[in-house]
């Protein structure tokens, strides 16, 4: 009997080992290129903040339903949202929807970082203590999330769009979903 | 020619690791001494060509050869010499080179000292580090061929991410390869002894130096890479959570646990089938962390290009290697229990302890960095895990642990003393707790309750690091302090280090000050008592690189302290980057870093006065050399007796 036990002990490694095995074989066989998020080809998650310059305002998924846009994940304490901000300004020039998701920020700064980088926002949603982290799979910031009319998020960048990125896979990807019914 | 050179090279080393790994396993079990005979000279030989293949590789790029693909790709002839060599090892076919010349380094190492080992012995150990080596040979050879040529040669090369072109990231990844791999050797132990069904007290002081060593250079890797991450990226971040970040740390966790558990099963032949599984986990996670890396299957900020055989196939060394080790586990490990017995209050209990916190800890990480790749695998839906996850994890996780730091040391084996044990751990205990209220009430009010509790915590782990061997050092006559082991001086200093990490971490979290401004020359920001005075800017050039340098006076209390020049550039091949200034004390430092032009003369600054940071590296630098201390022990020079014709090993007591 307490044979037995030593047996089921030893192959308890093994069998764990098995699990996440399999998982990584999955991970790789369901798109052997890149998982960019597992949020790609799922309806945005359901979220409710309140406005940046309007506190008594709330944005919701009402707000984005029923047009192509971006929400770019964004905050004053980013460097490289800096870098971002000229980008985003050329993509609003060019008629994109953007929405701003500021992250673990607080309302002056966030204003402020505005007010000398650009507002190139149609809305802002205020997150002082990120909780949409976890439901938006933030890993870093910025983030951006291309969201069709029925709210299914169709790609994700993270890390800063650079200009290219912009001419080359944002605008022609927008612009395809617009055709789109 | 060298890359011809070093293509020859590359397929003769897959020879030779298939012999080193064939004469390996197969001599020992058909118990032929020939073939046993041949596995030291293939280990030597296997070093001598991947060195050659690894020379043939830096040729090329100290002389920018355009017709070699992964030249072209990461190098130019405008970077300067050091990057060029640091641009070996910059992207994937290269850091895989590395890899395999560490592994051939590692084998033939313990090929030279493992010659008072029984032959067959340490000719299983060699035959287990071919196989890893081949594994990672044919994957080189065949998909990550750094040799490759392009022709036509095209007119010039692309440039290294400038982000690795930093005199860190010249020391971090073989510093972290000669870690990672290293476990190998540990994996290869206690597979070897495993197979040959024998694992004693000898076994785990054989293992014990090659742990210490491996696990040394993990803990300088990470700490450089930390300290990269700092110094580089501009955020003034030192740890991020970040997919790569967590796979080197990983294997230092369970490195950690291995090197305490050993002791358990060196001194008192306990723990036996748990050190064979930490070894065989150590190594493991190290292969799972090259995969995660290498395969792309997770985002991160460090993720090379994907190639979607390369993943499969470093997958499938991942399944074989650990598989199969796990499967010797399942088979032999019945058959290691035994040991001292202990009781319930005793060092075994302690270490035992710390090692379950070390293994959970591990095992958090491990599923923050998988988890979304299983949810989105088992079709659930979706979760992302970031730092607040690991910090609400790791966290409480560390606190019993470094409370056990000063506890475990002063209990007896076998069987604990409680009051001897109280009087050992009486004056930190006490000391430590004093300091926590005289702070509390005197000194800091209106500091939030973490930082007093973190002081308290790393001045407890201090005090009790520096408590045994002053008690001894007072209680001992004059010129007896040698009494005390270098191994247990190296405790306490790796110990000591584990404390000023904690408070390097606890300060620097809780008191430092940031503020991103806009500055034109001539204006000035306050941040933390200091001023920071933007007095002009200039254009500078560099090799391969143009940009504007700002140049900020800093004056506390009226005072200069110092004259900071950030960098903003742009490199050859178009990519940006921030090179941040620093001016530092030992107990301050004061960050510059420079983004772009915001109009008008003005640039975007982000100012930080961070205290204490430093200490998070002095801490890492002390742990590591409390290894380096403990390695120095004579105990493992000690002659070994030896039969080898019966395959007995008779070890010498101490």
């Amino acid at each position: 009997m307490k044979r037995f036990r030593w047996w089921l002990w030893g192959l308890i490694p093994l069998a764990l080992f098995a699990v996440l095995i399999w998982a990584l074989f999955g991970g790789l066989g369901r798109n052997p290129r890149f998982i960019p998020s597992p949020l790609v080809g799922k309806p945005a998650p359901a979220f409710s903040l309140p406005s940046l310059y309007h506190p008594d305002q709330r944005i919701s998924n009402a707000d984005i339903r029923g047009r192509v846009v971006l929400v770019n994940v964004f905050a004053s304490w980013c460097v490289a949202c800096t870098e971002e901000a000229p980008v985003l300004d050329y993509l609003h020039r060019n008629g994109v929807a953007i929405y701003g998701l500021d992250y673990s920020d607080t309302r002056s700064a966030a204003k402020a970082w505005l007010k000398r980088y650009g507002n190139p926002y149609r809305a802002i949603a205020f997150d002082p203590r990120g909780e949409q982290a976890l439901n938006w799979g933030i890993w870093g910031v910025p983030e951006t999330f291309v969201i069709d009319r029925n709210g299914i998020i169709v790609r994700k960048f993270t890390g800063i769009i650079t200009l290219e990125m912009a001419k080359t896979r944002v605008l022609p990807l927008v612009h395809k979903l617009e055709k789109e019914k | 020619m060298a890359p011809e050179l070093g293509q020859f090279s590359l397929l003769l080393a897959l020879v030779l690791a298939g012999v080193m790994a064939f004469s390996g396993i197969v001599g020992p079990w058909r118990r032929n001494p020939h073939l046993i005979a041949l596995v030291r000279p293939s280990a030597y030989a296997l070093f001598l060509v991947t060195a050659i293949a690894f020379a043939c590789l830096t040729w090329s790029f100290v002389t920018t050869d355009l017709t070699v693909r992964y030249v072209v790709e990461n190098s130019n002839a405008a970077i300067p010499l050091i990057y060029k060599f640091t641009g070996v090892w910059g992207a994937h076919s290269g850091s895989m080179l590395l890899w395999i010349l560490m592994i051939s380094v590692w084998g033939a190492a313990v090929a030279f000292f493992s010659r008072r080992l029984p032959a067959d012995f340490s000719a299983r150990v060699l035959g287990v580090m071919g196989m890893i080596g081949l594994g990672f040979l044919v994957y080189s050879a065949w998909l990550a061929n750094p040799f490759t040529r392009v022709l036509p040669p095209p007119q010039s090369g692309a440039d290294l991410n400038p982000i690795l072109q930093s005199p860190f990231l010249a020391a971090h990844p073989p510093m972290l390869y000669m870690g990672y791999v290293g476990l190998s050797v540990a994996f290869a132990f206690s597979a070897a002894a495993l197979i040959g069904g024998r694992m004693d007290t000898a076994w785990a002081r054989w293992t014990r130096p090659w742990v210490l060593v491996a696990w040394m250079f993990l803990t300088v890797g990470i700490t450089v890479g930390s300290f990269w991450a700092y110094f580089e990226l501009g955020w003034g971040g030192w740890w991020f959570w970040d997919p790569v970040e967590n796979a080197s740390f990983m294997p230092w966790l369970v490195a950690t646990a291995l090197i305490h558990s050993l002791i358990v099963t060196e001194k008192r032949g306990a723990f036996k089938g748990w050190t064979a599984l930490l070894a065989l986990l150590g190594f493991s996670l190290s292969l799972l962390g090259t995969f995660l890396v290498r395969s792309g299957v997770l985002v991160s900020a460090h993720a090379f290009a994907v190639d979607p055989r390369r993943g499969i196939y470093v997958l499938a060394i991942l399944a074989i290697a650990v598989g199969a080790g796990l499967a010797l586990y399942a088979w032999r490990a019945p058959r290691l229990a035994g040991g001292g017995g202990f009781s319930l209050f005793s060092r075994e209990t302690a270490i035992l302890t710390m090692n379950s916190i070390l293994v959970v800890a591990c095992a958090a990480v491990l599923l923050g960095t998988i988890f979304p790749l299983f949810y989105d695998v088992l079709g659930l839906g979706r979760i992302s895990v970031g730092p607040p996850y690991f910090n609400r994890v790791f966290i409480p996780l560390m606190v019993p642990l470094f409370l056990l730091v000063g506890i475990g040391p002063a209990i007896r084996w076998r069987r604990g003393d409680g009051r001897e044990a109280w009087r050992r751990i009486r004056i930190p205990l006490g000391l430590s707790l004093i300091l926590g209220i005289v702070l509390a009430v005197v000194a800091w009010r209106g500091v939030p309750p973490v930082a007093l509790a973190g002081v308290t915590l790393s001045a407890w782990v201090i005090f009790s690091a520096v408590n045994e061997p002053l008690r001894r050092a007072l209680r001992a006559p004059a010129g007896q302090w040698g009494r005390f082991s270098r191994g247990a001086w190296g405790m306490g200093l790796a110990h000591f280090g584990a404390g000023i990490l904690i408070l390097g971490v606890t300060l620097s979290s809780t008191m430092s000050s940031f503020l991103d401004v806009s500055l034109k020359p001539g204006q000035t920001a306050s941040v933390g008592g200091y001023r920071f005075s933007m007095l002009g800017e200039r254009a500078v050039r560099g090799p391969n690189y143009m940009g504007e340098q700002g140049i900020i006076r800093i004056s506390h209390e009226e005072r200069v302290v110092a004259t900071l020049r950030p960098e903003s550039r742009v490199y050859k091949g178009g990519l940006p980057s921030s090179e941040s200034a620093i001016s530092w004390k030992p107990t301050r430092d004061l960050y510059v870093a420079m983004g772009r032009a915001t109009g008008g003369g003005a640039w975007s600054l982000r100012l930080q006065v961070r205290p204490f940071v430093r200490f998070i590296w002095y801490g890492g630098g002390l742990i590591a050399l409390g290894g380096l201390l403990a390695l120095t022990d004579p105990r493992y020079r000690r002659r070994r007796e030896v039969r080898l014709g019966q395959g007995v090993v008779v070890g010498t007591t101490g």
